[in-house]
Parts: C-alpha cells; structure tokens; sequence
C-alpha cells in the first residue's frame, strides 16, 4: 500500500537523512500500525452483517425514497473497504481520490441528493458504533468524517 | 443509457495507486484487468502528425479524426469491458451521469487531460465536452484551425459505442488558437457533419458560441426517401 504521505516524505528526503520532524511522524505512525490493524480486521468481519440492517433500516427511517436499493446499500457498506485503506495507511488523501471525489462526482452528474447519501452513512455509523469499541471509532472518526463533509460541502467545483 | 437507471456507487475505478503497474523485468505495464499501455511521447505523437500531414496533404484532418475513431472504439469497449466487471452489471445501463463521471476518470486517468462532459444548455441533443491540458494543442502551440483530431474522433467514437446512437464530434475551440481548453460538440452524424462542412466554408474558425448558435439555429438536413 502507498501512503501518498510517506511517499512524498521519502522522495523529498532523496536518499539523505530523515528531518526530526519526518521521523516523529513516522515512528508516530508505526505505532499505532497494530490498533489500525485490528480496527481494519473488525471492520472487514462486520462487512458482511452490516448490509441486511442497514437496508431494512434505510427503509424504515426514509420509507419515500426509492434510491436505496439492495445493491446502492451493498456499494456503501463496500465503501467501508476504502475508509479501511486510508485507516490503516493514516492517509484521507486515498478515501478522496479513490472514494469521496467520485462520490461527490457522481451524486451531482445523476442529479442525487447528497443528503440522502449522507442520511445512509450516518444510519451505517449508527450501526458500527453499536459493535465497535470506543477506542476503534477514534480511530476511523476521521476519514468517516471526512467523507460525511463532502457530502455536504455540495457539487465539486471544477477547475 | 437508461435516464432511471437504479444509482450504484463504486468508487474511482482507475484511482488506484497501482492501476498501471510496470513489470520492469519484461518492460511491460497493463492495468489490473491485464491490458497492456504504453507511453506515447510527445515527440511520437508530433512525429506521427507531421507524417500524417507529409502524406496525406490537405486531406490529413479527416486522417487523424478516423485514426480517433478507431482508437475511441477500442478504448471505450475495454471501457465497457472492464466498468462491466466493476459493476457486476452492464456498464451502459448504469444512469447516464454516473457513465459521464466513469467516462471522464478514465480520461484524466490516462493522462489525456481533465475532461468534463455536460448536455449543451441550448438543446440537450448535444453534448460539450470540454477538455484541460490536453495533448494535442500542448506540442502544436499555434494554429488557424483546431489540432486536437484525434480526441475529437475518440470522443465521437467512445460515445457512439456508449449510447448506442451514430455521433460525431467536432472541436469548436482550442488551446493552439489562445482558448484556455480543448472544447468539443458531440451530437447526431447528419447534424455534426453539416457544421464541419460550414465551418470548411469559412475563412476564419468561428468562437464556439457562433457555432452553437449555427447548430441550433438550422434544422437538419431531409433524409433522402
């Protein structure tokens, strides 16, 4: 796996020695390698048991809306595989080039409200908070959150 | 196309940090379905022009856009085949913007430049698409008339294969004439036809809001019965 982070920081350092600063990070990181581990291996167990609830739930909660499709609901408990790469690697920059600039794409071209996928992520944080401990949450809080904000940032602005 | 298509959500295909990955050993690099790329120079692709103009003389425009067709047509059909695994599902069944979002990654992915695509505000039968640092106009840095042939031929032929309906496209501005991108209208055969043929009647090349203001302004041309 590729930290965009981690390789920025060792191109710039080109073969010298790493700055202070570069190596706290990176002993930082290693550090908490282990719980990212353990988090990303929960996280993978809980896919499969999260797609019936969320669906049922989904339909509940917001029984007018017909985007929520068997397999819109699988797409996003899917999703989690991506917000698990940028845990373990501690680097958002891969949930938004590969997940959350799509997402946000792809809800304005289809003309969806993003609202609606946002209500369906945080029905899903709902359910993994019930099965995941504190500690665990802390640490995928921030790409979670991360995604759930461009949600509601509105359409990408084009260059 | 289907417009009520059900929405599915996978994610930027081509955003992985590995998707092109080179086997330095044989000195081959393919994608993870297993296609082969490679790397085309600019100085191939102005080698290629300048011998396409050598060759073919005043005839070398429509050359370069049939050599677009043909390459639009492969690559939208390793497109469909490839977005056809993704998705477990038809790629061309998914709704139409979300083939616009695929379509567009898989442009900017392969270094093409950023593409955009939008239904021309003025009559949704056509498309513009609109394309940042492409490649064509940043080797031939001036020029009376548009250099970007063989995207204009690609995209004509990509989205012909997508929708399923005859298209062709026609480039209205561009970067080697002072525009700031490549912009490009894609719309039926007969109707993009009779605009280039216009636009060949013309001394100088017209800005693009002339030219959508000609396409909307004529009907098209009766079929022969």
């Amino acid at each position: 796996m590729l930290n965009t982070w981690l390789t920025d920081i060792v191109r710039s350092t080109n073969e010298r020695i790493f700055s202070e600063s570069d190596l706290t990070r990176i002993m930082a990181y290693y550090a908490t390698v282990p719980a990212r581990l353990r988090l990303c291996e929960e996280l993978e167990r809980l896919e499969p048991t999260l797609v019936k609830p969320l669906h049922a739930e989904l339909l509940k909660r917001y029984p007018g809306r017909s985007l929520y499709s068997r397999r819109l609901v699988q797409d996003l408990v899917e999703s989690l595989r991506y917000v698990n790469r940028a845990v373990l690697a501690d680097d958002v920059k891969l949930l938004r080039r590969r997940w959350v600039d799509h997402l946000v794409e792809a809800t304005d071209a289809t003309g969806t409200d993003p609202q609606e996928i946002r209500d369906a992520y945080v029905v899903l944080r709902e359910l993994l908070e019930r099965q995941l401990p504190r500690s665990a949450w802390e640490v995928l809080e921030p790409a979670y959150v991360d995604m759930l904000d461009a949600l509601t940032r509105g359409p990408a602005i084009r260059a | 196309m289907p417009a009520d298509a059900p929405l599915r959500l996978k994610g930027n295909f081509f955003a992985d940090p590995e998707f092109f990955r080179t086997d330095v050993t044989k000195g081959v690099t393919r994608t993870p379905t297993g296609t082969r790329i490679c790397t085309l120079p600019s100085d191939f692709l102005l080698g290629l022009r300048d011998a396409v103009i050598y060759e073919c003389g005043r005839s070398y425009r429509p050359v370069m856009k049939a050599a677009g067709k043909r390459w639009g047509l492969q690559f939208a059909k390793r497109l469909e085949r490839e977005l056809t695994a993704f998705y477990q599902s038809p790629f061309r069944d998914l709704p139409p913007g979300l083939v616009r979002t695929c379509l567009a990654e898989a442009f900017n992915a392969h270094g093409y430049g950023r593409l955009t695509l939008e239904p021309l505000a003025e009559d949704a039968e056509f498309t513009v698409a609109e394309v940042r640092d492409p490649v064509m106009p940043s080797i031939v840095r001036e020029a009376e008339r548009p250099v970007d042939l063989l995207t204009a031929g690609m995209l004509g032929s990509v989205l012909t294969q997508l929708s399923g309906k005859q298209l062709e496209c026609v480039q209205t501005e561009c970067p080697s004439m002072g525009a700031e991108c490549s912009r490009f209208i894609i719309g039926s055969t007969a109707r993009i036809t009779e605009i280039e043929e216009w636009l060949g009647e013309l001394e100088q090349m017209p800005a693009h809001e002339a030219i959508v203001r000609q396409l909307t302004r004529t009907q098209p041309a009766p079929r022969p019965a």
